[in-house]
């Protein structure tokens, strides 16, 4: 099997991938945010463009897949210290992303079925799916997100006159700190994704903003989805809502006509499907990376079984995606672009020394 | 060969057990609610009734539309969700609210302390995909069980319809608020103002009240002198806060309140002994500044009037509605209710939520100050 894909289907399956971390972490699992959801978007966006762009440029002027600069320019030990800790964020956010998509199952029509089924399948689903390869999971990618705007453009016309634009003030929302917490570790999903993307295909002769095109889709498709769900259910003030309320806000919310539950079902079901297979796909070439002699169905397997063991034990579900995601951006983003730099600067020195 | 094959199979072996997730839902072998019902006894326990469809399983399929079609069966508990669980236990079929058309408490539990705990034990049925999500609520004066059991389909057979018909009747006519047991949890728990629902009762004939000369619809339900088929009577609207209810409007103040709101609505209006039609030309201009210590709440209000050869006096129309649109206002600041929606325009002064939080809306709403200016489109023909 083969952790390469064409650069056009990765960079769709990169914006299905961050599109549906982003509104997941924020909608469903940070409901107190209310509207500073546009807070966190927007320090998401502030922070993730110049890191995009510098990755963008940096793998164009390069040309090489990202984890091969990492390597010559930090040395092998050290890249593959970072392989180690991307990997294990990496199968922690699919036992997550699992987790989600269980609720979701559950809400939808399987509640009665116990977790260990339902998860245990779930992965063992996507693992048969990582087992096709990148190139696989890519294309399919690439023909869901032609369906997508055609399925949310429905969902807008159909809302539209129960709409309460009223619900979007006050326009900062919930607490500041809250929401630029959240705004950084939106940073972290996009940081590891797109690194992980820029692994996955080394860059043509010709620079194609994928980081770039994958983070901007993917923020202004979130801002949608955010704006449709405050316009169609009220900020709530001393309510515990767990994932299973905020995922039943999100989709159906009571206001919403019951024709479009098959729509938002679709929807939600087939992009966190995509975003569990990149995610397992991804832990795969991780681990690959660190033990290159490891076969790639082992490398999958593995990630599988890691991803399952989290997943049961309770490791992945919500309390646990939050802490995740307060310390992801510390772990990730920042190192990433200091790692980034050193690769440029090294690099630098080691033309000049031999120009 | 294999190879390939590996996969395809691993996927179908996956995806079999989730088929057959749970119980095939037979329709025989489910009791449809149609209506819902909560009531307090004396002793305080709670009391939860269900009516639905017998499905008699009549060669033709179809119900004649007669009393006997529907059953009503309830149980008592010390609390709502455990009547509930003994209602379930006690049905010789699974108990299945996803076709619930409404739900009617009575004002007794209406006015208690547990009533938001009621609302939103039903709400996470709701989540469960347990009940349905469109269902109305309904409060009732005196027996909400009674209320119930009343109800039938006096114009066609089959009584899901019947009431679906009859509150889209009201509706239009703005004697009634429609909203659903959703909007009502979302109104109880968020900063945006407080709810008003349709207010209901039984007409038993005995002791029916006239209504005052030029003022029709400015009754309560349960007395109104009229005569039918049916006992079953909507006029006016009970007003909720955030833990239970507090008061009522009657049927002309509920269509006063849909106008303020927006509501496209046909009212029936007596102006110097002439019958007009009043309606909605588009939803009110509504501003709140909050910068003074008194908030200061100014309205737009757009209606039109009709027929144009009954409206003689433009401006005795305007202070009339002027002057019943301040009383409305002024009868829900002496509530402390504010149903109207006033809260998002005032939100607009804020940027935070905690900001908001502060300042005490329901509190401020109390001592505003309105200012209204109504525009009226006379309508020809």
């Amino acid at each position: 099997m083969s952790f390469i894909a064409e650069r056009k289907s990765l960079i769709a399956l990169g914006m299905v991938a961050v599109t549906s971390r982003l509104i997941y972490s924020a909608l469903v699992d940070m409901p107190q945010l209310g509207n500073g959801i546009w807070i966190a978007l927007g320090v998401a966006l502030i922070l993730c463009l110049p890191l995009s762009l510098l990755l963008d440029w940096l793998g164009h002027s390069f040309n090489a897949p990202a984890h091969q600069v990492l390597e010559q320019a930090l040395g092998t030990v050290t890249s593959r210290v970072w392989y180690i800790a991307a990997f294990a964020l990496m199968v922690w956010d699919a036992a997550c992303d699992g987790r989600m998509l269980n609720c979701i199952s559950s809400y939808f029509a399987l509640s009665a079925r116990s977790l260990v089924v339902l998860f245990g399948l779930t992965v063992v689903v996507v693992a048969v799916g990582c087992l096709r390869g990148m190139q696989t999971i890519s294309d399919v990618a690439q023909v869901w997100l032609r369906f997508v705007p055609l399925l949310l453009l429905m969902i807008i016309i159909a809302l539209f006159s129960r709409a309460q634009f009223g619900w979007l003030f006050p326009l900062l929302g919930g607490e500041l700190p809250n929401s630029l917490m959240t705004g950084f570790s939106l940073v972290g999903h996009c940081a590891l994704i797109s690194l992980c993307c820029l692994s996955a295909n080394p860059p043509g002769e010709k620079n194609d903003f994928m980081t770039t095109k994958i983070l901007v889709f993917s923020i202004l498709l979130c801002a949608l989805v955010a704006l449709l769900a405050r316009v169609m259910s009220p900020h709530l003030v001393n309510v515990e809502t767990t994932r299973v309320m905020a995922i039943e806000r999100l989709l159906a919310n009571g206001r919403a006509p019951m024709t479009l539950q098959l729509f938002t079902m679709i929807i939600s079901y087939s992009n966190l499907l995509l975003t569990c297979s990149f995610d397992l796909l991804m832990s795969a070439h991780l681990l690959k990376l660190t033990l290159p002699p490891l076969p790639g169905w082992a490398c999958v397997a593995v990630s599988g079984a890691i991803c399952l063991t989290l997943g049961l034990m309770g490791w992945a579900e919500q309390y646990a995606a939050l802490f995740l995601n307060t310390y992801r951006y510390f772990v990730l983003a920042l190192p990433a672009i200091v790692l980034c730099c050193a690769a440029l600067i090294k690099q630098k020195r080691r033309r000049m020394a031999h120009g | 060969m294999a190879k390939r094959l590996l996969p395809l199979v691993l996927l179908l072996l996956g995806i079999l057990p989730l088929s057959g997730c749970t119980h095939v839902l037979q329709v025989s072998q489910q009791a449809y609610g149609i209506s819902l019902s909560v009531d307090k006894t004396e002793s305080g326990e709670f009391m939860v009734a269900v009516k639905m469809p017998r499905l008699s399983g009549s060669s033709s399929g179809e119900s004649t539309g007669e009393a006997s079609d529907y059953m009503v069966a309830d149980a008592t508990a010390s609390s709502f969700s455990e009547a509930m669980a003994l209602l379930n236990a006690t049905l010789p079929r699974t108990l299945n609210l996803s076709e619930l058309k409404n739900v009617v408490v009575s004002d007794g539990v209406a006015q208690s302390a547990y009533f938001s705990d009621i609302i939103t034990d039903m709400i996470e049925m709701i989540t469960g995909i347990q009940l349905s999500q469109s269902a109305q609520l309904i409060v009732c004066t005196g027996s909400a069980r009674d209320f119930i059991e009343q109800q039938q389909p006096t114009i066609g057979t089959r009584l899901s319809r019947a009431i679906t018909e009859e509150l889209n009747h009201y509706d239009w006519l703005g004697i009634s608020r429609p909203t659903t047991l959703t909007d009502v949890y979302f109104q109880m728990n968020s900063l945006y103002g407080d709810t008003a629902v349709t207010l209901a009762a039984l007409n038993s004939g005995q002791g029916n009240r006239p209504v005052a000369a030029g003022r029709t619809m400015d009754a309560y339900p349960g007395a109104l002198p009229r005569n039918g088929d049916s006992q079953v009577e909507y006029m006016g609207s009970a007003l909720l806060n955030s833990q239970q209810m507090v008061g009522v409007l009657t049927g002309l103040e509920t269509q006063l309140l849909n106008l303020l709101s927006g509501e496209e609505i046909s009212m029936h209006y007596m102006c110097d002994g002439r019958s007009l039609t009043l309606g909605s030309a588009g939803n009110p201009r509504i501003k709140v500044d909050c910068s003074a210590d008194i908030p200061v709440i100014q309205i737009g209000l757009k209606i039109t009037a009709g027929p144009a050869q009954k409206v003689t006096d433009t401006h005795q129309l305007m202070s009339l509605l002027q002057a019943d649109i301040l009383d409305l206002i002024a009868h829900c600041q002496s509530l402390g209710v504010e149903p109207f929606g006033f809260a998002q325009y005032a939100a607009k002064n804020f940027w935070f939520y905690k900001d908001f939080q502060d300042y005490h809306w329901p509190d401020k709403f109390k001592d505003a100050k309105i200012e209204l200016d109504i525009d009226v489109t006379i309508l020809e023909g």
